[in-house]
């Protein structure tokens, strides 16, 4: 007897069970929003006790989505720094960041899910967001705000209206406002200083000199520390490829950075780099680098972390990269005080080529910023939250942390003694106080700006940082130079007068077919680089045309035309 | 009506097993059926994110399927998960055979549970960690193999083993097999289990050897559940394993590691071309149903001859 009821029971939770399956699945179909995040629901109860609660005023809650992974496990809201700034403006923040690196592969995933959450940075996926409605126009709000309004030149207002169809300004641009590298250039040809010194500090400019640079020492220098030494290497692995794709030859035919495209500085006509001859002088490098059995045989299969590995390991002789890109392998070299393995970039051109424009504009891009999501129940308040970020008095915290621990205030000037720059130097505090971390998320003041109090925003841009930031033996080595940056191995930044091409890109949405096509002559770029590096010298030519006749079957025009456009509507904006 | 309710509650409680039963029958349909409807954005151009319900698209035929048959990197990639799914399925097949067999002739009982366990365990590590793995030891920069291959004087330059676009599908066969074929013994270990030893029993008064029992007692016994597992298999030939192929495709290999899946991974979520991907789908589910009905004929054409 006991058997049966039992069974009974278990049958009619089987059928409970189904039941439950189905209406949720259904539920699903229909709504597509069952699920909201904690915050959401927060904030929206939020506001409406706020209203009738005036000056007592509860705090808002809103979640960030930030298309950028972390390099530190510390949640930055819990620092001393985010937990003042949530004081200061009565919100509660919660961030939360990409995993991995594939931005595209995650916007679409949160755009076919449809839950965004209230505050998005897309990085390069901004395009796909407007394009999927996922933002708020805010153009209204920023007309009617106290610090954002005046935030904005003119020029800069136009360029934001000028990134959506419509005329609306869908995000705060972020990390866009103008700016330039002080102490080290941003991307450029790399040299161990070992070599350098070993040639008596020679100043590299010539694409030729620097490979034969590299091929002789690697020849004297077969082995590192009981390893091979790596003449040359690049990162290959996903989006990481960039260098390898576009990224390194169009500095060498003078070029400034304009994502996929260079752009000619005279009459701004666009052309894309990876079937140009100077994309083909890049792989004739790689070729003889290969050939001469320079380069890393493991170049074309390892990923990320093996390619930092190999640097912090002192065995990379020359590279070309973006410094920011490996800059924890660069620390790891100065921690382990492999200081002679250290790199430095330099400027190299192909022969014919006057000017070098690596270290570029110094531009203000509207491609990409801080979205208010649809999603976002309270989006007034939110945008009210960003406002009150952008007052000086905000931006100071996020520039310079808490005063009195970060800074002191002496004499109505901003100061640091020894201890706080030590601090502000150490990547384990700054990650600890909060430090630093928000200043690129809340990107609303320019680092090369000043206070209405007479102060640089960015203390880190001063020649007092330089000083206090070189080491010893980095000011030895710039001795050899007669500079006092690495910055001035290269020629100046110079005044934007278009938006530059990658902004461009980022504003294209992904299902452009033009874009679609872009991508796929990336793809195609990353399938035969290895194969254009591991020919013969005599085989280059033949291998290159049938690369570039893979690519021709394309329709890379479209993208072209349209972003040709674009760039030149922004020029107007610069000249009027 | 208040008979009629409690007749159809009595009936349903009569027949309580058979609705427990069509449990699995829902989930079935719920899960794997219910979601065709997504099939209709390939016949559409499908925009993502802007509200729309599924009939307010864009509606354009067979523009989609027309636009993937005619890209020439669609064929590379059909013919490559092609190329990996039979190297796999014979490879797997041989070495997962050949292993149970062979743990089922140790006497040894402590010998073929180690054996046993050592096997398999390569199964329960994710293919994240076991592709990183791979990386390592083939590595032509200072990977073991090549180190003792160079040690010995076999070889006189490193060989970048995972880099080797010619012998790729091989790379991915092989770790399938290292991977798979210890937890894929099981099955048919078991299935030596049930083999009567009768039949052991008269092929040793017989005077049969070990290898003889083996093929005229052990295969035949297990042959049902081998064909059972083929035609399963060969349904799945199209689904050679995307966390695998894509972990342990580089830029080296792009040219043959590029499956059907990782191009439908590419259009659909990196170009945000889910028409594109959907319209992908229908032709790899097309495909792999004509696969299994085609086997299972076959099985069943040759079992009625009694080749086995």
């Amino acid at each position: 007897m006991k058997f049966v009821r039992n069974s009974k029971i278990f049958y009619m939770y089987c059928l409970a069970l189904t039941v439950l399956f189905l209406v949720s699945a259904c539920g699903a179909g229909a709504n597509g929003t069952l699920s909201q995040t904690a915050g959401d629901v927060q904030a929206g109860s939020n506001a409406d006790t706020a209203q009738a609660g005036g000056q007592e005023e509860a705090p808002a809650s809103f979640t960030i989505f930030r298309m950028e992974s972390s390099n530190t496990t510390i949640p930055p809201e819990d620092t001393p720094v985010g937990k003042k700034l949530q004081e200061l403006t009565n919100v509660n923040i919660s961030i939360e960041y990409l995993v991995g690196t594939d931005v595209r592969q995650k916007a679409s995933l949160m755009i076919a899910g449809g839950d965004y959450p209230d505050l998005i940075l897309p990085a390069d996926a901004s395009g796909d967001f407007l394009a999927a409605g996922a933002f708020v126009n805010l153009s209204e709000w920023i007309e009617g705000s106290e610090n954002l309004k005046n935030n904005y030149t003119d020029v800069e207002m136009n360029l934001m209206k000028a990134s959506s169809d419509d005329g609306g300004i869908y995000w705060l641009p972020c990390g866009g406002k103008a700016n330039e590298d002080r102490l080290y250039p941003a991307a450029g040809y790399y040299l161990n200083m070992d070599l350098l010194k070993e040639n008596d500090y020679p100043v590299v400019t010539s694409f030729e000199q620097w490979q034969d640079l590299v091929i002789d020492y690697v020849k004297k220098h077969p082995d590192y520390n009981g390893q091979t030494t790596i003449g040359f290497t690049l990162p290959t692995e996903g989006w990481r490829a960039s260098g390898l794709q576009y990224g390194g030859s169009r500095f060498l035919a003078g070029y400034p950075n304009d994502g996929v495209t260079v752009v000619d500085q005279e009459t701004l006509e666009m052309k894309l780099i990876m079937d140009q001859d100077f994309e083909k002088d890049f792989f004739r490098m790689i070729n003889r680098m290969w050939n001469e059995g320079a380069a890393d045989k493991e170049m074309f299969m390892q990923t990320n972390d093996q390619y930092n590995q190999k640097i912090s390991s002192g065995r990379v002789v020359s590279l070309y990269d973006q410094r920011s890109m490996f800059i924890d392998a660069l620390n790891a070299l100065g921690d382990a005080k492999l200081y002679d393995r250290m790199l430095v970039a330099w400027p190299a051109v192909l022969d014919g080529v006057d000017t070098e424009r690596y270290r570029g504009p110094r531009n203000f891009s509207a491609g990409s910023g801080l979205g208010i999501t649809t999603s976002c129940k309270d989006p007034e308040r939110l945008f009210e939250f960003l406002d009150t970020v952008a007052s000086e008095e905000v931006q100071k915290l996020l520039y310079w942390g808490v005063e009195g621990e970060d800074y002191t205030m002496d004499g109505g000037k901003m100061t640091r003694g020894a201890d706080q720059w030590a601090n502000a130097l150490s990547t384990d505090y700054k990650n600890k106080q909060g430090l630093e971390k928000f200043n690129t998320l809340f990107w609303f003041k320019g680092a090369l700006e000043t206070f209405s109090t007479g102060e640089p925003v960015d203390p880190t841009k001063t020649q007092e940082y330089a000083d206090l930031r070189y080491q010893d033996y980095e000011k030895e080595f710039l001795g050899h130079y007669n500079v006092s940056t690495f910055c001035d191995l290269f020629n100046p930044s110079y005044d934007a007068y278009y938006e530059p091409g990658w902004a461009i890109r980022q504003k294209i949405p992904t299902d452009n077919p033009g874009k679609v096509a872009i991508e796929t002559a990336l793809e195609i770029t990353r399938e035969w680089a290895p194969k254009m590096a591991q020919g013969t010298p005599d085989a280059f030519d033949g291998i290159w045309d049938a690369y570039v006749a893979e690519l021709d079957k394309l329709p890379l025009g479209e993208y072209l035309d349209l972003a040709n456009k674009m760039i030149l509507e922004t020029a107007d904006i610069y000249k009027n | 009506m208040r008979t009629n309710a409690s007749k159809w509650l009595k009936t349903l409680y009569a027949q309580r097993q058979l609705v427990v039963l069509s449990l699995p029958v829902l989930f079935l349909l719920v899960f794997n059926y219910y979601p065709l409807w997504g099939w209709l954005i390939a016949f559409q151009d499908y925009k993502i994110g802007k509200n729309l319900t599924l009939f307010q698209q864009k509606w354009v035929g067979l523009d989609n399927f027309i636009s993937i048959f005619t890209d020439s990197r669609f064929y590379s990639a059909l013919v490559n998960t092609m190329g990996m799914g039979l190297l796999k399925i014979i490879f797997s097949y041989l070495f997962t055979l050949t292993l149970a067999v062979l743990i089922n002739e140790i006497r040894l009982l402590r010998f073929k549970k180690a054996v046993q366990t050592i096997s398999y365990l390569p199964h329960f590590v994710s293919w994240v960690v076991a592709a990183n793995l791979l990386f390592v030891v083939f590595s032509p920069d200072n990977g073991i193999i090549n180190l003792i291959l160079m040690r010995l004087g076999i070889i006189d330059q490193t060989i970048p083993f995972m880099g080797m676009p010619s012998i790729f599908w091989l790379v991915v066969a092989f770790s399938e097999v290292w991977k798979s074929s210890g937890y894929g013994a099981i099955i048919y270990l078991s299935a030596m289990t049930a083999i009567d030893p009768v039949l052991y029993e008269s092929a040793d008064i017989d005077g049969a050897g070990r290898v003889r029992k083996i093929f005229s007692v052990t295969l035949p016994s297990i042959m049902p559940t081998v064909k059972i597992l083929l035609v399963l298999t060969i349904g799945r030939l199209l689904s050679v394993g995307f966390e695998q192929v894509y972990l342990l495709r580089t830029a080296m290999t792009m040219s043959t590691g590029t499956t059907l899946e990782i191009y439908i991974y590419e259009f659909a979520l990196r170009y945000a071309q889910y028409s594109k991907g959907a319209a992908l789908s229908i032709f790899n589910s097309a495909i792999s149903l004509a696969l299994i009905f085609i086997s299972h004929m076959t099985l069943k054409y040759f079992d009625q001859e009694g080749v086995f």
